[in-house]
């Protein structure tokens, strides 16, 4: 039986139609009919535009009739579609007068808002035809993948590490290694790899359709092309870049990209989104129009009182987010990924925007930000917020959360950067840092979970070029390096950029162990950037949002080339895995408030329970006590982590462990490869139990246990001269003879 | 313009022999053609992709149809596909509705 509701009432040039369903807003299938409805709240008329795939010229323009209007929604079902091979815009009527927001041109055909398939830009880097009228080109979905029993996989927040990543530059480069380059597809090659790494969770950069010829132009310096690589610059907000599936070609790329998240969770990843809510594509009153614009400038957009577009992203154009029918768009785009495509998390580009009222004002109690902490269908998805905005609202520890928002701590990045170079008077920074950072995130409930340790990600240097570079190299991107953030808290080791002095790179090998030790040891969700696991370098360049080549690229030769840096990561985020005591949920107590003999963290100096060590600030140890961490009532063992960022070797006297208990070495970031980490779970007997010789620039990292019947039985042999050398020989070498503290 | 498909119905089987490609062009015809074996007690469909060389969106739609529409959560098998194809499939996790066969 037929609906009644579903049979046509109207007839235009042989299409059936009748008055549609307001809601949803977007194309839906519904029995025999699509229903297209779209809501602008100053257009005077809406027109349906249909084009065969493809084609220049539509095959059909449908008028809205005035019955197909209700309130401020156009909405009309069409009959017999071959909605497959079509594709579909509108066309918007009504006042174009800028002073007072409204920018309405019949003449463009627009995108669908809610268009959850885009084409028009389907493989990367061919250029479009510029002269075609409709370039970003809405189209039906399907909604046929088959999930099996995939869900998200609800991961605790403080069980994770985060890799965060670019599909393109991922698996570009030559010595990938995959069948599909730049692809979701070649990431589906990789996930052996990311599970080898330890990583249980991606972070995309965005993956929402974007132009990479937006801005596209030469570089001035050797002319290749410069594109937008990392699509901070969103077209459309349900739909996945078609150009970053293989498949895309074929209009497949919602299935290549489920295809992709279903086999990351079967593998145990989860996936986090970084979506651009800020801003769009569309730029200043000087862009074009692709959408937003045309249905409905004065909705969509923060317009100052003469009609220009606020500038709180530095993008152009700044996306009116507290405009409840934005944030009704917001909400619903995340809702969409989260239920039909699984996705784990989302971190929010520049998220203070979403805190900004109309006028640009920031609120205290932000209600987008307030709806998505409460959503029922997000009620167990990661938000990490971006805490900040170009126009200087800086919410770092205190963006509005109601329990629910983490923030990518870009205190933690900076404290710990400075920390490494041997900045003094950083260190009471650096403890809280390490601790969850409890000045920012003690209040309101939020926990170490709300903090998002990263020392780099992709704005900044690579953590090879943060030990290799003392000021940013953008030339290659062609605005005479001006771009990209000056203030870098790099060290450079003795030399600017690459260099072949032995001593020079071992340092710098030694300064990313010490990084991510660190990371690794802190309190806090750890996120680590795509590459630095290799020793990745962007060649000093600290923006390279535009460069689609080797600049960006991963050099995947330099996984056998830094071996040493690989087997480091893996193992440390191993370990970091391993331990409980290092993945509190919650700020920890600083005493021994259960009385279990040792407080839960207690911090040391060169001297045991002394912290106020001298040396310029330069050391520093911690404990923490294992029985604070229990899992299924076994408690964790004790871990000691000596810091000593000094150039000079320092001996660190160790605390004193509960009866039973021996003091193992598990890293010692000062020797070499294979002697610098153990494999977690076989670390090595310490000679001396009471002192430990930590060099210049070093920490070493030690378990509190009972030792093992017999130590030398579980040794696996390409490790046993570990057990030797990670304790005895420290250090490993002097300092380089070109070392000199950076000021 | 051919369709480029030929469908046969032995027992509970059904034989698609594919043409060179499986695009718009010919897949919205092959979808009518399948409709009707709907709820026909079809326990099998066999895709000889012998000759198949290129298959598009809809043509892979066509596929899930069979699997998904026809009744009976039919087996599906192709025959003799090509690597490029294969990759379709594969790219887009579809590989687990069908077995590849060659013969």
């Amino acid at each position: 039986m037929q609906r009644v509701d579903l049979f046509p009432t109207h007839e235009f040039e042989g299409l059936k139609l009748r008055a549609g369903r307001p809601y949803p807003f977007g194309a839906t299938v519904i029995g025999n009919a699509v229903n297209f409805s779209i809501y602008s709240r100053y257009a005077t008329a809406c027109t349906l535009v249909l084009f065969h795939n493809h084609e220049h010229e539509p095959f059909v323009e449908i008028p809205f009739y005035k019955e197909f209007r209700i309130g401020n929604v156009f909405s009309m079902m069409v009959f017999d579609l071959d909605y497959e091979n079509i594709e579909y815009g509108f066309r918007m009527d009504g006042p174009f007068n800028p002073q007072e927001g409204h920018r309405f041109d019949k003449t463009k055909i627009l995108m669908d808002p809610y268009a959850k398939l885009i084409v028009g830009r389907d493989v990367w880097g061919t250029p479009p035809d510029w002269n075609c009228p409709y370039q970003y080109r809405s189209r039906v979905v399907f909604d046929d993948f088959d999930w099996e029993n995939d869900q998200p996989l609800e991961t605790p927040v403080n069980d994770l590490v985060i890799y965060e990543m670019h599909v393109r530059n991922f698996t570009c480069g030559a010595a990938a290694g995959v069948e599909h380059p730049g692809t979701f597809a070649g990431i589906a090659e990789k996930i052996p790899y990311l599970k080898e790494l330890g990583v249980n969770c991606v972070e995309l950069m965005p993956i929402h359709e974007f132009d990479e010829f937006e801005n596209s132009k030469p570089s001035p310096v050797d002319g290749h092309m410069l594109y937008n690589v990392w699509g901070y610059s969103n077209v459309g907000f349900f739909a996945p870049k078609a150009a970053y599936a293989s498949t895309g070609r074929f209009g497949m790329q919602v299935d290549e990209l489920k295809n992709l998240i279903k086999q990351l969770h079967a593998n145990g990843i989860e996936i986090i989104l970084d979506v651009v809510f800020n801003h769009t594509a569309e730029g200043n009153e000087n862009g074009p129009y692709i959408s937003y614009r045309g249905i409905d400038n004065k909705t969509y957009y923060m317009l100052t009182p003469d009609g220009y577009y606020f500038n709180f992203s530095g993008c152009g154009n700044t996306l009116n987010c507290n405009n409840p029918n934005v944030r009704d768009m917001i909400v619903e785009s995340l809702r969409y990924w989260v239920t039909d495509y699984h996705i784990d998390g989302f971190r929010f580009d520049l998220a203070a925007i979403l805190g900004r009222d109309q006028n640009g004002c920031p609120m205290s109690n932000p209600p987008l930000l307030e709806s998505l902490a409460h959503d029922p269908i997000l009620g167990k998805t990661k938000l990490i917020a971006e805490a900040w905005d170009a126009g200087g609202l800086y919410q770092v520890g205190s963006f509005p959360s109601w329990g629910r928002w983490a923030e990518w701590n870009g205190k933690y990045r900076d404290a710990i950067r400075r920390f490494l170079k041997g900045d003094e008077h950083v260190l009471q920074d650096v403890k809280e840092r390490l601790v969850g950072s409890p000045d920012l995130y003690a209040s309101q409930n939020r926990g170490i979970k709300a903090s998002v340790n990263f020392i780099t990600a992709h704005d900044g240097f690579t953590l090879m070029d943060l030990v290799s570079y003392n000021g940013k190299h953008n030339e290659a991107n062609g605005e005479d390096n001006r771009d990209g953030e000056n203030n870098n808290n790099s060290w450079n080791c003795g030399w600017e950029g690459e260099c072949d002095d032995p001593g020079i790179n071992f340092l710098r090998h030694q300064q990313i162990k010490n990084a991510i030790s660190l990371l690794m040891v802190s309190q806090g969700i750890p996120m680590v950037l795509s590459g630095d696991e290799m020793g990745n370098t962007q060649f000093g360049n600290n923006n390279a949002y535009c460069q689609d080549n080797e600049i960006g690229w991963l050099d995947w030769n330099n996984l056998e080339k830094n071996a040493d840096l690989y087997r480091f990561f893996r193992q440390i985020i191993r370990f970091r895995r391993q331990h409980k005591v290092l993945r509190y949920e919650y700020h920890l107590g600083y005493c021994d408030f259960r009385n279990l003999g040792y407080p839960d963290i207690s911090w040391h100096g060169v001297k045991a329970w002394e912290p106020a060590s001298g040396y310029n600030n330069l050391t520093l140890a911690f404990m923490l006590n294992g029985r604070y961490a229990e899992t299924d009532g076994q408690p964790d063992d004790f871990i000691y982590v000596a810091m000593n960022m000094h150039w000079e070797m320092h001996g660190f006297e160790l605390p004193q462990l509960p009866e039973g208990m021996q003091w193992h070495v598990f890293a010692n970031t000062g020797m070499a490869s294979p002697n610098d980490i153990c494999e977690p779970g076989r670390e090595c007997l310490a000679e001396n139990q009471h002192e430990i010789l930590v060099g210049g620039r070093s920490m070493m990292i030690m378990v509190g246990k009972a030792p093992a019947p017999v130590v030398e039985a579980t040794v696996p042999e390409k490790d046993s001269s570990e057990k030797e050398t990670l304790e005895k020989e420290t250090p490993a070498k002097e300092a380089p003879a070109k070392e000199s503290k950076k000021k | 313009m051919d369709n480029q498909f030929q469908v046969k119905l032995d027992g509970d089987t059904l034989t698609i022999v594919l043409g060179e490609q499986l695009t718009t062009t010919n897949a919205p015809a092959l979808m009518d053609e399948l409709n009707n074996y709907k709820d026909k007690g079809v326990a099998k469909v066999v895709f000889d992709a012998s000759q198949l060389t290129y298959i598009a969106s809809s043509g892979i739609r066509t596929i899930i149809f069979a699997k998904q529409k026809l009744g009976g959560n039919p087996e599906i098998d192709f025959v003799n596909c090509s690597a490029d194809v294969r990759s379709v499939f594969e790219m887009t996790g579809l590989q687990n509705y069908i077995n590849f066969v060659s013969k």
